[in-house]
């Protein structure tokens, strides 16, 4: 028995510590990858003139940089236009570019906020009763001692996907900037159009989308003050700030507990005020069109110029 | 709690170390209940009512059961027992899903109103610990099994924690007897220790590795190519639909199986048998084959309790046996769910298994042909199998009506288009790997027979396999722990 529960161990103890060490190798060499693929990037983008980058999470890779050049050509305004946005992108990480995006000289930012770029993100699991329960829910009490909050550690970090990394490893992954100039960290082939979710598994995937997060306070967000940072690193070199909230799917939107929306809101109020600017709403926008990949991200497709259309326009708009 | 998060591998070795340190039979099956317990108060909360209804229901009618004499009272109690299981199970279940036929045919009659939901939630696992109840006491009134001796051996059977939420579907004849302790060849009904040994907790935890290989590394890791065809199939080609429903199909094995190798691994280190729930589908020769090497928990239960009194009431009539097929089938895949593609899974199943009955029954040359003897015939019966039940995973996994017959025709009639299907495994590379991965272990799996057996009677294969297993699960963890699909059920 002593055998078999050493072997079990030790298995365990081998695998694992393999597991951490090679998983926190290849997301080094990952991250110095891209950091070195974004400086060659915006030096390789910096001898253009009239920029535009749009910039924040996957919320906003749906919008066609093409299009906007296009739309913006035919208003007699040439610009070139950039979206940089990255997967699972926050201020907390975007500010950690802010230098080398200054560097590029652009003239404009556009920047998508969406709520949970302010949340603590926490890996919950699906209990099937989750709300209103009348009796105490022991697996609480359990995710509460569990969830390690701001820890250094790769592993114990909110969103860390072990699958993601050893894929990217796997294929070795490395920005080619000269396939998908215009959209370098996406890669989305905008020539494509990609299918929309059906109204159903909308509903169903809602659900699990809109799962509980807690919204960190104004005055103890990091996110939050890294994004303020970042607005004002950017008004001080003279490019200009436009900043919209990303659209939400119906579903998902009502989904969304009150108090998540409330504190979203205070956190664009305070934006408002402390870098004078205004934040466009487009949360509830386009929430019952037919054009969304998820409940949260909208579809890239022709079918799905709207958004791209009316980020255009806010552009156009601003450059007036 | 579900198997695959920290939560319950705590919880296992906790309940472990009670066994080991504190040697009391009581105590032991005080633990067991009481982890029952915990564990399915864990995901169900107040729901846990119903568990005990059932439970206090059945084990009070088993026993009157047994002590009447009268066949008529047998009979009312035995439909009391029924009416409270299935009216439990049918008001959670498909109240909403007949409320909504209602208002549908309401509305063809030009009825104003419509009858509101009821938005129940859906207690987890009720449709697995129904039919167990509802077998123990079927099986007492048929005067096949004693009634259980006290509340807390029945208890146990019904909420025994490895398979409570997502089955195999216990029989309490096979379960009951290893509570009790043994004295030569006879079963005392004094309740044994549980005692963990050496080759119960070598093949255990082969099991649980297997089962967590089968879900966290194919189920999960196929699940995202599946939702990307499934969640919007107009417009994608024949064999892109295909390769969908074929992916569907490993991850549904690979989830449910799964569970069900962890659940066996699990009740074997406590020293309990629980039956296997599945051998080798994808190697089925015919429908019905199909039946006995799928969820074999359930195909058993519902001949047994369904088919079987269906046709003995009229033996050797093609019609009653054809009915008889359509009718289980028909509850077989209601069972799964409320809704309609749960219903037309079912009803494809019945139809194929009919028409193969038939077959056999009319034209026994046919089926008794020495083509199907051979190699070459056999594989031909695979793969002519195999595209039949592919083919009903398109109506277990596509909800709406209408994307579902778009689907089911792109199934059927090829377009020949290529070009977008290579594209889309080019993009899926992984995902579609994993497709050919499992249908290679798969393959090895079934030509060498019981490989856990081998696997664990050697500590080197032994060891090498749980840091396969391991590896594999922690490099390709995508985050988060996804729900077993057969908790729904």
């Amino acid at each position: 028995m002593k055998k078999i529960l050493l072997i079990i161990f030790l298995s365990f103890l081998i695998s694992f510590s393999m597991f951490l060490v090679l998983i926190q190798t290849f997301y080094q060499e990952q991250e110095i990858a891209l950091i070195e693929n974004e400086q060659n990037y915006y030096s390789s983008i910096q001898e253009i003139d009239h920029k535009i980058f749009l910039v924040g999470g996957s919320h906003i890779s749906a919008i066609n940089p093409f299009f906007i050049e296009e739309f913006l050509g035919e208003n007699n305004e040439e610009y070139e236009v950039f979206n940089l946005s990255k997967m699972a992108n926050r201020p907390l990480r975007e500010i950690k570019n802010i230098d080398l995006l200054i560097s590029a000289k652009p003239e404009i930012v556009v920047y998508g906020i969406s709520a949970r770029d302010f949340a603590k993100i926490q890996s919950i699991n699906t209990p099937v009763v989750t709300s209103n329960l009348p009796l105490p829910d022991p697996s609480l009490f359990f995710k509460d001692w569990l969830n390690v909050q701001n820890s250094e550690l790769l592993i114990l970090q909110p969103d860390f996907s072990p699958k993601l990394i050893t894929l990217k490893e796997i294929r070795g992954i490395t920005v080619n900037s000269q396939d998908y100039i215009k959209a370098p960290f996406f890669r989305f082939d905008y020539k494509r159009d990609f299918n929309v979710m059906s109204d159903k598994e909308l509903k169903l995937q809602a659900v699990g989308d809109a799962k509980p997060v807690e919204i960190e306070p104004i005055d103890k967000s990091k996110d939050l003050s890294s994004l303020k940072i970042i607005i004002t690193k950017l008004q001080e070199n003279n490019i200009k700030v436009i900043l919209f909230t990303t659209p939400q799917h119906k579903y998902f939107y009502d989904l969304v507990a009150t108090s998540e929306k409330q504190a979203f809101e205070k956190i664009i109020l305070d934006l408002e005020k402390s870098n004078n600017l205004d934040v466009y709403r487009f949360t509830e926008k386009y929430s019952d069109l037919e054009i969304w990949r998820n409940p949260t991200h909208i579809v890239v497709s022709k079918s799905a110029s709207i958004f791209s259309d009316d980020v255009a326009n806010l552009i156009l708009e601003e450059l007036k | 709690m579900l198997f695959n998060t920290i939560e319950f591998i705590i919880f296992f070795i906790i309940i472990l170390t009670g066994f080991v340190i504190f040697k009391n039979r009581n105590f032991h099956h005080f633990l067991l209940l009481g982890a029952s317990f915990l564990f399915f108060f864990w995901s169900s909360n107040y729901l846990i009512s119903l568990l005990i209804f059932s439970l206090i229901l059945d084990f009070y009618v088993g026993k009157e059961i047994w002590k009447s004499k009268s066949i008529r009272r047998k009979k009312i109690l035995l439909i009391f027992s029924l009416a409270g299981n299935l009216g439990l199970l049918g008001f959670f279940k498909y109240s909403d899903f007949a409320i909504a036929q209602f208002n549908i045919l309401g509305n063809y009659i030009n009825l104003t109103d419509n009858i509101p939901f009821l938005n129940l939630a859906l207690p987890i696992g009720i449709s697995f610990y129904t039919f167990q109840t509802i077998s123990y006491t079927i099986d007492i009134y048929r005067g096949q099994l004693e009634p259980s001796k006290s509340f807390r051996e029945f208890a146990i059977f019904v909420a025994f924690f490895p398979q409570i939420v997502a089955g195999p579907i216990l029989r309490a004849k096979e379960f009951l007897p290893q509570l009790r302790e043994k004295t030569g060849k006879l079963k005392t009904s004094k309740l044994r220790l549980i005692i963990l040994t050496k080759s119960n907790l070598q093949i255990g935890v082969t099991m649980i590795a297997l089962g967590f290989f089968k879900k966290m590394f194919f189920a999960d890791n196929i699940a995202p190519m599946v939702n990307e065809i499934f969640a919007m199939p107009v417009g994608l080609e024949s064999f892109t639909i295909i390769w969908g429903a074929i992916g569907f199909g490993i991850q549904v094995y690979g989830d449910f199986s799964g569970y069900a190798d962890i659940a066996i691994g699990i009740a074997l280190i406590l020293g309990f048998t629980i039956p296997a729930n599945f051998n080798k589908p994808f190697f089925a020769t015919s429908p019905s084959e199909f039946w006995r090497r799928w969820h074999i928990s359930l195909s058993t239960w519902v001949r047994d309790y369904l088919f079987f009194p269906i046709i003995f009431r009229k033996i050797g009539s093609d019609f009653v046996l054809i009915f008889g097929i359509l009718i289980t089938f028909l509850i077989l895949g209601l069972w799964h769910g409320a809704g309609w593609n749960f219903i037309i899974f079912g009803l494809m199943h019945g139809i194929y298994v009919a028409i193969e009955t038939f077959i056999r029954k009319r034209h026994p040359s046919f089926a008794d042909n020495l083509l199907f003897k051979t190699r070459l015939g056999r594989i031909i019966s695979i793969l002519f199998t195999q595209y039949l039940i592919f083919f009903t995973w398109i109506a277990f996994r596509v909800e709406d009506t209408d994307l579902m017959i778009y689907s089911m025709q792109k199934f059927l009639i090829w377009d020949f288009q290529i070009d977008n299907t290579i594209g889309f495994i080019r993009a899926h590379k992984f995902e579609s790997g994993l497709i050919c991965l499992f249908l290679i272990l798969h393959f090895i799996s079934f030509r060498m027979g019981n490989l856990i057996k081998r696997i664990s009677s050697n500590n080197f294969y032994f060891f090498l396999f749980l840091i396969l297993v391991m590896i594999s699960i922690f490099f390709f963890y995508d985050g988060n722990s996804e729900d077993f699909i057969y908790f729904k059920f």
